[in-house]
């Protein structure tokens, strides 16, 4: 597929998904709780943006778009072996702004980690991006239904107990 | 808990952080770099993403993935971060020092350094089980440093002790192990505060944070926990009894002495087959609560804690008790050591692959035939290409390796790169020593196998195996597809 006609540049590009950018740093924040890593992430997500822009339609909504190459990058970067190897210096930035003294922020932000990929995700994107269940499953290809009930289970094995079950 | 509740809580936890605001120019920086020409299928890359990803693992722990060989696939690629595995940058006596011989493998190898007045200090290496920490300095005109390490909960609050290896490295030992964080690993940091002369003379001090994270090796159960004995008037409860690479530990609880009653008669001992004990490198006694909440019951509550050097021959020892007029003893099994870590790859374990490299200088060589462990581009902390190869000079072999410097270039397709070269000596478990490194310009042919190109530069011999020496290098290599590189 060609790139879309009216973007003929990087910077064009760029112009194009800067209002995202603070969103989807945002994104790779919650994720990665690292914020150079999340740097990173931001950034070759955009380069796979650019390299594949020929996928996006035009029309469409950028946002989830480009919401969804930062969260399969940051995905990317958790299975790599380098994340838990090698990127140790970075790991000074986290333990001095993690806020430890607090044993339940800590115990949340320990389960936070463990959860599986996708649910770890939606929980990002509904409760620390205010995103909309609409957006939210925009963003992961589900439907809003399903977006719900799978926000509904993450909060569950976090322990925070929602008042509105999914269905309701 | 509604909404707010829990965005509240989340936010909290995740923790707040500004936008950048140099993050959009930053990327456009990043998106002018070339693409690499003939830009490979979005499959392809994913295929050659999955390869390298392996290939790292297959590096970074390819020891203990060689034990699958012969039921698991065929060698992967191996590493584009590191171009040796994991001991080659350790030398065996340091690790002796550290009491890890043979377990080279399972130490991280570290490159981080700091100018600390006339002293330049570097952090080599790093290893970590439930029962120690160790790190491995390379401070060649300072003292012993002087060191604390955090872990993700607070201090690891442990007696520790120093040894200086043969080749004048220093390595710290704490005798307590990190607490892994939520992602498995151990984060650690670490606080060097001076250093304590090696001669007489006083402290000098210093001040250097650093921090990384280092996988944390397991232990193995060798009796079975908690169980429950009399000893004399003694009630003793074994808490933990395992075997870490490194060391053998046992901790207790004993109820009806006192640690003031306990002394220096250590009750508490690990014998071999033919009743001999073995080497304590640690050894404490303590009340089992705050003192401040002793009372007349509970001070006749003491806990032990003892290690000892992991004995290298599998077989059935004894925990030994003695106390209050009686002897106990627990056989326990403590498996060999080679079941934790056997040995590296062999060169020939790659495929051969037709060379023209040409070494000159301290060492030569006419390399026509080579052994490639790794070649490609891949990413991590930038996108490099690498290049490593096995090759014999009589009965020696060694190792050559390439990758290119990300702090220059980043690699964008074939041309031409600074990239750091190395020049390793191989032994029965894999490279031993960096003997020269130094920086090349590696031209990238085709990075599409088979890989080829050229090299040409100068390695400089490393201060302490081979000073003022260099090594030329130059001449074409490739990189040929075989079974052990796994698919492709």
């Amino acid at each position: 597929m060609e790139r879309d006609a009216a973007v003929r540049d990087e910077r064009e590009f760029l112009q194009l998904v800067e209002p995202v950018l603070p969103l989807a740093h945002r994104l790779a924040v919650g994720l990665l709780h690292s914020p150079s890593d999340a740097d990173d992430a931001v950034q070759s997500a955009l380069l796979n943006a650019w390299r594949h822009f020929g996928q996006f339609r035009a029309g469409s909504d950028l946002k989830p778009w480009l919401l969804t190459i930062v969260a399969n990058e940051c995905r990317r970067q958790r299975r790599s072996p380098w994340w838990s190897v090698i990127k140790g210096p970075r790991e000074a930035e986290r333990s001095a702004e993690s806020g430890m003294a607090d044993p339940a922020v800590a115990d949340l932000r320990r389960a936070l980690y463990r959860l599986p990929h996708d649910q770890r995700l939606v929980v990002i994107l509904r409760f620390y991006m205010d995103l909309s269940f609409d957006e939210v499953a925009q963003t992961l290809g589900i439907s809003t239904k399903a977006a719900k009930s799978r926000t509904y289970r993450a909060l569950e094995r976090l322990r925070l107990s929602p008042e509105v079950r999914p269905d309701e | 808990m509604n909404d707010s509740e829990i965005r509240e809580r989340l936010r909290a936890a995740v923790g707040e952080q500004s936008y950048p605001a140099d993050l959009s120019a930053r990327a456009e920086s990043r998106l002018k770099q070339p693409p690499a020409p003939g830009e490979p299928h979005p499959l392809a890359l994913g295929l050659i993403a999955a390869i390298l990803a392996i290939a790292i693992v297959a590096a970074l722990f390819g020891p203990r993935l060689l034990a699958l060989r012969s039921t698991g696939p065929a060698m992967p690629r191996s590493s584009v971060a590191s171009p040796a595995p994991l001991a080659a940058v350790l030398p065996d006596s340091d690790l002796a020092a550290a009491g890890l011989s043979g377990q080279g493998n399972l130490v991280m190898p570290l490159q981080i350094t700091k100018q600390l007045g006339n002293n330049q200090v570097t952090v080599i290496g790093a290893y970590a089980d439930p029962a120690r920490t160790v790190l491995f300095f390379r401070a060649p005109n300072a003292g012993s440093p002087m060191v604390s390490i955090n872990d993700d909960y607070g201090l690891i609050n442990a007696s520790s002790s120093g040894n200086v290896s043969a080749t004048g490295d220093y390595v710290f030992i704490l005798d307590a192990g990190p607490r892994p964080g939520a992602d498995g690993v151990a984060h650690l940091k670490v606080t060097l505060t001076g250093f304590m002369p090696r001669d007489a003379g006083p402290t000098v001090p210093a001040a250097w944070t650093f921090s990384f994270n280092v996988p944390l090796q397991q232990s193995i159960l060798i009796a079975t926990v908690p169980q429950r004995f009399l000893l004399g008037t003694w009630t003793v409860t074994l808490e933990v009894a395992d075997a870490t690479p490194s060391v053998v530990r046992a901790q207790v609880l004993i109820e009806g002495v006192s640690v003031g009653d306990i002394g220096a008669n250590y009750p508490v001992t690990l014998l071999d087959a033919a009743g001999k004990s073995l080497v304590q490198t640690a050894a404490g006694a303590s009340v089992t609560v705050p003192k401040g909440q002793l009372n007349s019951s509970n001070y006749k509550q003491t806990r032990l804690y003892a290690a000892w050097r992991r004995p290298a021959t599998e077989g059935i020892y004894q925990l030994r008790f003695e106390g209050s007029g009686a002897v106990v003893k627990i056989p326990v099994n403590i498996p060999a050591l080679t079941g934790n870590a056997g040995p590296g790859p062999l060169p020939t374990d790659f495929p051969a692959s037709d060379e023209s490299l040409t070494l000159s200088g301290s060492m030569t060589a006419n390399i026509t035939t080579g052994r490639p462990s790794s070649c490609g581009f891949g990413g991590g902390q930038g996108i490099l290409f690498t290049f490593n190869t096995y090759f014999q000079v009589g009965s020696t072999w060694y190792l050559l390796a390439f990758f290119t410097d990300t702090s220059v270039k980043q690699y964008t397709g074939p041309g031409t790169y600074t990239a750091i070269g190395s020049l390793y000596e191989v032994g029965p478990s894999g490279p031993n020593n960096v003997l020269y490194k130094g920086n090349v310009q590696l031209t990238v042919t085709s990075d599409r196998r088979p890989d080829s190109g050229t090299v040409s530069g100068t390695l400089t011999g490393l201060e302490i195996i081979a000073p003022q020496s260099q090594v030329t290098v130059s001449g074409g290599w490739t990189c040929v597809p075989g079974p052990s590189l796994g698919p492709g």
